[in-house]
């Protein structure tokens, strides 16, 4: 089994107040993870140490070591020369529970990270918005409004949009936290598809509020508990069918 | 109910407050000023091509005070411009604990020093010069326009640093997710969406460098000086022109350009308005792309 992220005794604090403590975990390469919990579990602190996120936020403390798989090789994030901050935050892409456009038009929030990140700009920059908007199923419905203001979509086609701007910027994984939350069931449908059809591309981990999306989604589960490890586990090792979720819901 | 219908009785009065005595100080000006706006109000007997070009003196007009005035504001808004808003980004994304507290506070302390105040350190500031390595050192624009900058700085940095600050969190959370660095996030996200903020505070900058007469009266402004020769020069200034009027004028004739001239700066500072706002909506429309 091949790995996308292996964490060593991961331990972050906010204001002296612990978030998680002591994670050790091995994330799978093929499939999506799913990160599972009760909230405050320390479920988002897990998934935002990935790309460093946690370190913007006030009162930030942490220790430990963090390899994901980049370029073909597991890479330590944590120690600096390997790669900067701005890099590994463009490879890991992550899209939020609210969605989050910037307040420009639909084709700048895809453009000004892809001038900012890759340097690219003219026909070259309009492909790669082009099939960033196909892969998330956006382009047939804005490519007649793409200079309209971002948040005049619906929040699903929001959420979309969001999605599309991380995979335009060529990431190599994705970290997605709640993503369909804020959505109705028929967005967050949508977007449960598209994250099927990524999973083979990227390497996916997501945090997820439901135990019908986990078990949708996921291949490998990782159940957290004030803050540490509580389990986990392949999908393979659940009960088939129904039972299935009765057992997840059981273990939260 | 009764209580919540007096309320929105005294809401409405006090909106009508304002813009009554508005109303009336427009309609009060408008009166006075209209009828003597026309080109001698800014030439006097000069030729309006010599005068604007300064190949002959204007004695009887205002366009010397209009230039000076309009040359003041340059210079104050090239000497504040940076620093203000530059000190606003740094408190509000960079300085924390003491070092913030230190700084707001002398910001808080800049902006209250009145204007005469500042007047009479930029004419001491002269006087220390004259006794040490400038013995010619005396009051002209540059010191005028040194004083200004002091006294305009606070209303910069605030606006400045409270537009940044009140922007969602969530637009820092997203830039930096993307990659940003703290130079991209300022420079393509934070200012670019505080644009409105920052811009309200440029204006009000302008304006008080536009009326303010404390500070240049004795800094440099004179009754009559022509155009300004330099930035070593003394000059007329459209504030102190009134002031000076409604103080000494002679006849009915000088005091009814006094009213000109008020009408004229009033135009002068709604016209920088006008045109910062523009131009600031030019900028977001490019920025955000949205047509």
């Amino acid at each position: 089994m091949g790995l996308c992220a292996e964490i060593q005794n991961l331990s972050v604090s906010f204001h002296g107040r612990k978030a998680v403590s002591g994670i050790n975990a091995a994330l799978p390469s093929d499939g999506i993870t799913v990160l599972i919990g009760r909230s405050g579990s320390g479920k988002t602190t897990f998934l935002r140490a990935l790309n460093r996120l946690n370190e913007t936020f006030e009162g930030y403390e942490g220790s430990g070591s963090i390899r994901l798989l980049l370029g073909g090789e597991m890479k330590d994030i944590c120690s600096s020369g390997t790669l900067n901050l701005t890099e590994l935050r463009r490879k890991v892409g992550m899209v939020f529970q609210t969605p989050n456009p910037l307040p420009l038009s639909i084709r700048r929030n895809i453009m000004l990270p892809l001038e900012l990140m890759l340097g690219s700009g003219g026909s070259e920059a309009d492909e790669k918005m082009e099939t960033a908007l196909k892969t998330t199923g956006l382009w047939n419905e804005v490519r007649d409004r793409l200079d309209t203001p971002a948040n005049r979509l619906s929040g699903g086609q929001q959420q979309r949009l969001c999605l599309a701007r991380a995979l335009a910027l060529e990431p190599e994984m994705l970290l997605l936290d709640e993503p369909t939350a804020s959505l109705d069931k028929r967005s967050a449908e949508q977007i449960e598809d598209h994250l099927l059809f990524l999973k083979d591309r990227y390497s996916i981990v997501m945090v997820s509020h439901s135990v019908r999306q986990a078990l949708k989604l996921g291949s490998y589960f990782v159940l957290l508990k004030n803050g540490t490890v509580a389990a986990s586990f392949f999908k393979e090792e659940l009960p088939e069918g129904k039972d299935a979720e009765k057992a997840l819901t059981d273990l939260l | 109910m009764t209580r919540v219908r007096l309320l929105r009785f005294l809401a409405f009065l006090s909106a009508f407050f304002v813009i009554g005595s508005f109303m009336m100080l427009i309609g009060f000006l408008l009166y006075h000023g209209t009828p003597v706006l026309d080109a001698s109000l800014f030439f006097g007997e000069t030729d309006p091509i010599d005068a604007i070009t300064g190949a002959r003196p204007v004695w009887d007009g205002i366009w010397p005070a209009f230039a000076g005035t309009l040359y003041l504001i340059a210079l104050t808004m090239a000497v504040s411009l940076i620093p203000g808003t530059g000190c606003g980004i740094y408190l509000a994304r960079y300085a924390k604990g003491k070092k913030k507290e230190m700084l707001s506070m002398a910001v808080d302390l800049l902006a209250s020093v009145p204007s005469i105040v500042m007047g009479l350190f930029g004419f001491v500031l002269i006087l220390l010069l004259r006794r040490t390595f400038a013995p010619d050192a005396t009051t002209c624009i540059s010191l005028a326009a040194f004083c200004l900058a002091l006294l305009v700085m606070p209303a910069l940095v605030v606006t400045t640093r409270t537009s940044i600050e009140s922007l969602p969190e969530s637009l820092v959370i997203t830039g930096t997710a993307l990659g940003f660095t703290e130079h991209q996030l300022l420079r393509h996200i934070l200012v670019p969406a505080a644009g409105k903020g920052i811009l309200g505070g440029i204006m009000l900058a302008m304006g008080r460098a536009a009326e303010d007469t404390a500070v240049i009266m004795l800094t440099g402004v004179v009754v009559n000086s022509g155009l300004p020769a330099g930035l070593g020069s003394k000059f007329e200034a459209l504030p102190f022109l009134i002031f000076y009027t409604a103080a000494q004028y002679v006849d009915q004739n000088e005091l009814l350009r006094g009213f000109g001239a008020a009408m004229v700066l009033l135009v002068l500072s709604a016209g920088l308005l006008y045109a910062a706002s523009r131009l600031q909506r030019t900028m977001e429309k490019r920025w955000r792309g949205a047509k």
